[in-house]
């Protein structure tokens, strides 16, 4: 991007105030507090942590599909960068195999 | 009112998810300003199915429902940004932050309408957009809203994760 043009989308950002800040969950707005940190605390999940045989709860089911949908995700990664495809290659495939299931689930 | 029939609905068993890829994010024709052409990677929304068909016939005169270009089966209220760059991109995320930002104020702006324009309707916690970032094998997810706790005027807020 020309250096100007640039500058003058970071001055329009300024202009129609569009902020980044910093992730500190103490200046979390207060309407949203509960559902950032809801998934703030995914980035702290070990997949080996994750629904093991000790796991009682109703959502055992659920959370047994969704641990190998992660590991077939990992592979599939794996799988593609041996392909050595190019990077354009490899993410817009795995790019659509991630939102697949989300895009395809049915209404509950 | 828009002709729905039995074949304009994706079947019942569906998502009501849909995606698009690289298509040209327009802003609320009120804004005066002429705004950068941006077309994001991907965005996420809802498609009108026989389960949403009811929602949308009540609001679609009241407010815009896409941010796209007018078609059949309008992507509405997109909700989730996805924004990708080469590893080798001479653009870090200060610059994917930019690209983006306008796009993610015209999502967020088309909740803020919706909210306002039925408020019999109670749509706390107020509208929200997810942003996906990645650079390479780097990513970072942002969550992005309007601001109210601060001084009243309209700021957007993207918050990383």
């Amino acid at each position: 991007m020309a250096p100007d043009s640039d500058r003058d989308l970071r001055r329009l950002i300024k202009r129609y105030g569009i902020r980044v800040v910093p992730a500190n969950p103490d200046d979390w707005p207060s309407l949203h507090r509960n559902t950032f940190n809801e998934i703030h605390k995914i980035k702290y999940q070990q997949f080996d942590n994750y629904c093991t045989e000790d796991d009682t709860s109703e959502e055992y089911s659920l959370r047994k599909q969704t641990k190998y949908r992660a590991k077939f995700l990992s592979m599939r990664a794996r799988s593609l960068l041996r392909q050595q495809r190019t990077e354009a290659g490899w993410r817009f495939t795995l790019e659509n195999e991630v939102l697949q299931n989300f895009l395809t689930e049915p209404v509950r | 009112m828009p002709e729905l029939t039995s074949d304009s609905y994706a079947p019942s068993t569906s998502s009501i998810f849909e995606d698009r890829a690289q298509e040209l994010v327009m802003h609320d024709p009120l804004v005066q300003v002429k705004l950068p052409r941006k077309e994001p990677d991907r965005i996420v929304g809802l498609q009108v199915t026989r389960e949403l068909e009811g929602d949308y016939l009540s609001v679609y005169d009241k407010v815009r429902c896409s941010p796209l270009r007018d078609c059949d089966e309008p992507l509405l209220f997109p909700f989730l940004i996805l924004e990708a760059k080469s590893e080798k991109s001479p653009n870090g995320f200060s610059d994917i932050e930019a690209q983006t930002a306008l796009p993610i104020w015209a999502l967020l702006k088309l909740q803020q309408d919706l909210q306002e324009k039925t408020p019999e309707h109670n749509s706390r916690p107020g509208p929200l957009v997810w942003f996906l970032a990645n650079r390479g094998e780097n990513w970072r997810l942002y969550g992005c809203y309007v601001d109210t706790d601060g001084p009243k005027r309209y700021v957007s807020e993207f918050s990383r994760i």
